[in-house]
C-alpha cells in the first residue's frame, strides 16, 4: 500500500485549499486588439470532473490563464501550480512543459521530476497512483487543447501518451 | 455490541459464518471491501462449479446428441429455473444475457422493432417514455436511445430531495407507453414504491421496466407482486460469475416481443428467400454461445439467495454516518427505507480524495457519478462516495469506514 503522503503533499494540500487561476467570469471567446481570448473543456469521464478554461494570448504569449469547475485536491493544485508557470510563456514553451509533466506522469515516480516544472514537480507522487494520474492531466490538456484552438498545430491530434513518445522519441 | 450469529431459520447480516463462503477475504484480510453495489465478492462454491464445468463436462449446449452435450443443456436450462424461481417468475419468462447492460439492450433494441400498432409494445411518435432521474446509464442510454429512433419524447419523474421518486399519479398521462423505474437505487439506496407506480402505470396502459440489479441483493423479489413487466439484473452483483446477466418479460408480452439479436441458436428455421422462423421467448433472445460455464457456475448461489439473511443491523450503523458533521447524505434517512447503499458528500473535500484517503487506510469504497449522472446533476453534484454493504460485511467493518470519514475532512481542510 502507497503511502498517502506520497500523494498529497502539504504543498499539494495548500495549492488545492486556494488554487491560483480559479475565476467564474470569463471574457467572450475571440480577439481584441491583439489580445486573443481562447476557450476550451476537459472532462474527466469516470469521475465526472469538468475544467473549463479561457487562456489570454498576446504575440504568442500567455498574458492569462483562468479556469472554473470542481475537481479533486490533485486536479485543483494541478491546475493551480500550472496556471503558476504558463502564465508569461509562449505557446511553444507552454506546450513544452505539458509534454514534460506528462513525460512525469508517465513516469512511475521513478527519477528526478524536471527543474522545468517547480512546485508542480510535488505532483510527481502522482505518477504512482495510476488511477490518479488523469486528476493531475485534467488542466494540462484543457490547456493542450486550447492551444492548438489557437493555432499551435504541431501537436495537434488526440493527447497522447503514445503519439508523444514517438514524437519526442525520449 | 450486537452478537451476530447464524441459527437454522434466519442469518444476520456480519455473522463469521457468512464471511467464510467467501475466500476473497481470506486472500484479502487487510481490505475492508465496501463496494458491493458495484460488484459483489464470489461464493467460493460458485468458483468451483466453474472450474468442475471447465475441468469435467464441457461441451456445448443444446445442439448435439451426446451425453455431455445433454447433460450441459439440463445443467443450463435448471439455472433457468433456479433463477426464475428466485424472482417469482415461471422459466420461459427468463432469457440468459451477457450481462444487465446486455439485458436492457436487448429489451430496448426489440421494442424499437414491433411494428404492429395493436400489439401493447408498439412505440408510435410522440409517444412518452418516462423514467425515474435515479436510472442508471443501463436503463437510461437504451431507452433514450429507442426514444429517439421512434419520435418518442423522453420525460423524468420528479424526485423528493432526499433523492426518492415520486409524482407518478400526475406524470403518468395518454401518452405514457413505458415507465422505467429502478427497484433500489445504486446510489441513494432508496427503495421506490414499484407496486404503487405498476398499478398507475398499467391503468394507463403503459408497461413497467424495472431495473433490480441493486435489490434482488438485498430482498426477496417478486416480479409478480410488484406488478414488474420487464426486467434486468446481473449475476455478479449476487455473488456469480461476471459475464452474465438475465432479462425478464412477462409472459405474454415476452411473446410478442421480437428478437433483435440474431444468429444460432435463436432460430428454428432459416431459409434462402423466406423469413426465418425464430424461437419462443426466452430462446429467441439467445442468439450464439451462451456464456455457459457462468450460467452453471450461478447455480451453487441459488442456496445462499434464498436464504433470508437480515441486513437490518448492519444498514442502522452503517446510517450512523449521518451524525458526522460535514456529511450530507445522498438518500433517505430512515434505515427502514433503505438498503446499505450509502452515498455521501463530505463537505468541501471532493469524491476522489475521500475515496483515496478510505483507499490508503485499506478501505474500498466508489467515487464517482456513479453511472447515473442525471441523478446526480438533480443533486447539484458532479459525482459522490459511496459505501456499499453486502452480508459477508462485518460490524467492525463498518466502524473503521465511520471513523474514517469522521477523520478525514480534517485532513484536507485547514484548521479542521
Amino acid at each position: 500500500m502507497e503511502d498517502i503522503s506520497e500523494l498529497y503533499k502539504e504543498t499539494i494540500l495548500e495549492a488545492s485549499r486556494d488554487p491560483h487561476g480559479k475565476k467564474e467570469v470569463f471574457s467572450e471567446e475571440g480577439s481584441k486588439g491583439n489580445r486573443q481570448f481562447i476557450h476550451a473543456a476537459g472532462f474527466n469521464s469516470s469521475c465526472g470532473d469538468e475544467v473549463e478554461m479561457e487562456v489570454e494570448m498576446e504575440d504568442g504569449v500567455i498574458k492569462g490563464l483562468g479556469w472554473r469547475g470542481d475537481g479533486c485536491a490533485i486536479c485543483t493544485s494541478s491546475l493551480s501550480m500550472m496556471t503558476d508557470l504558463v502564465v508569461g510563456k509562449s505557446k511553444e514553451e507552454a506546450i513544452g512543459l505539458f509534454y514534460d509533466f506528462l513525460n512525469m506522469m508517465n513516469g512511475k515516480g521513478e527519477g528526478k521530476a524536471p527543474a522545468s516544472l517547480g512546485d508542480a514537480a510535488a505532483l510527481q507522487g502522482v505518477s504512482k497512483f495510476p488511477m490518479r494520474i488523469k486528476c493531475a492531466l485534467l488542466g494540462w490538456t484543457t490547456l493542450k487543447e486550447a492551444l492548438e484552438k489557437g493555432g499551435w498545430e504541431q501537436f495537434s491530434g488526440t493527447c497522447p501518451i503514445d503519439a508523444f513518445r514517438s514524437k519526442k522519441g525520449k | 455490541m450486537d452478537k451476530t450469529v447464524c441459527n437454522e431459520s434466519e442469518w444476520i447480516a456480519g455473522a463469521p459464518e457468512i464471511r467464510s463462503l467467501f475466500p476473497f477475504f481470506k486472500n484479502n484480510p487487510d481490505l475492508t471491501y465496501l463496494d458491493s453495489a458495484a460488484t459483489s465478492q464470489k461464493l467460493k462454491g460458485v468458483i468451483e462449479k466453474g472450474y468442475e464445468f471447465y475441468s469435467i463436462y464441457n461441451a456445448p449446449v443444446s445442439r448435439s446428441a451426446y451425453e455431455l452435450a445433454y447433460r450441459d443443456t439440463e445443467e443450463f436450462e435448471k439455472t433457468r429455473e433456479e433463477i426464475a424461481s428466485l424472482i417469482g417468475a415461471d422459466c420461459e419468462e427468463v432469457a440468459f444475457t451477457s450481462s444487465a447492460t446486455g439485458a436492457f439492450n436487448i429489451l430496448a433494441n426489440s421494442l424499437g422493432y414491433v411494428e404492429d400498432p395493436r400489439s401493447p409494445l408498439y412505440l408510435a411518435e410522440g409517444d412518452e417514455i418516462l423514467l425515474s432521474r435515479s436510472e442508471h446509464n443501463s436503463v437510461l442510454l437504451p431507452l433514450q436511445e429507442l426514444a429517439r429512433r421512434r419520435g418518442c419524447t423522453l420525460k423524468f419523474l420528479p424526485m423528493s430531495e432526499d433523492g426518492q421518486v415520486e409524482g407518478w399519479q400526475d406524470a403518468i398521462g395518454e401518452k405514457t407507453k413505458i415507465v422505467a423505474v429502478s427497484r433500489l437505487s445504486n446510489v441513494t439506496g432508496a427503495f421506490a414504491d414499484i407496486p404503487s407506480i405498476s398499478k398507475a402505470a398499467h391503468a394507463a396502459g403503459a408497461i413497467v421496466i424495472s431495473d433490480i440489479c441493486q435489490a434482488v441483493a438485498h430482498e426477496k423479489i417478486d416480479v409478480k407482486a410488484l406488478g414488474i413487466d420487464f426486467t434486468g439484473f446481473s449475476a455478479h452483483k449476487i455473488y456469480g460469475p461476471t459475464g452474465l446477466g438475465f432479462l425478464y418479460g412477462r409472459k405474454d408480452l415476452f411473446d410478442q416481443l421480437p428478437a433483435s439479436y440474431f444468429g444460432g441458436s435463436m432460430v428454428d428455421s432459416a431459409w434462402e428467400n423466406r423469413q426465418a422462423v425464430y424461437k419462443s421467448a426466452p430462446w429467441r433472445f439467445e442468439a450464439g454461445t451462451q456464456p455457459v460455464a457462468q450460467v452453471i457456475a450461478m447455480q451453487a448461489a441459488f442456496d445462499f439467495l434464498k436464504k433470508g439473511i437480515s441486513e437490518t443491523a448492519l444498514t442502522e450503523r452503517l446510517m450512523q454516518a449521518s451524525s458526522i458533521p460535514h456529511v450530507r447524505i445522498l438518500g433517505p434517512l430512515s434505515p427502514a427505507r433503505r438498503a446499505p447503499i450509502l452515498s455521501f458528500e463530505v463537505e468541501g473535500v471532493h469524491p476522489h480524495d475521500v475515496a483515496q484517503f478510505m483507499a490508503v487506510n485499506g478501505v474500498a469504497i466508489r467515487s464517482g457519478h456513479q453511472c447515473a449522472q442525471i441523478l446526480h446533476r438533480s443533486f447539484g453534484i458532479p459525482s459522490s462516495s459511496r459505501a456499499s454493504l453486502a452480508p459477508y460485511n462485518e460490524p467492525e467493518e463498518v466502524d473503521r469506514f465511520l471513523d474514517l470519514l469522521s477523520g478525514l475532512r480534517s485532513y484536507f481542510i485547514k484548521g479542521e
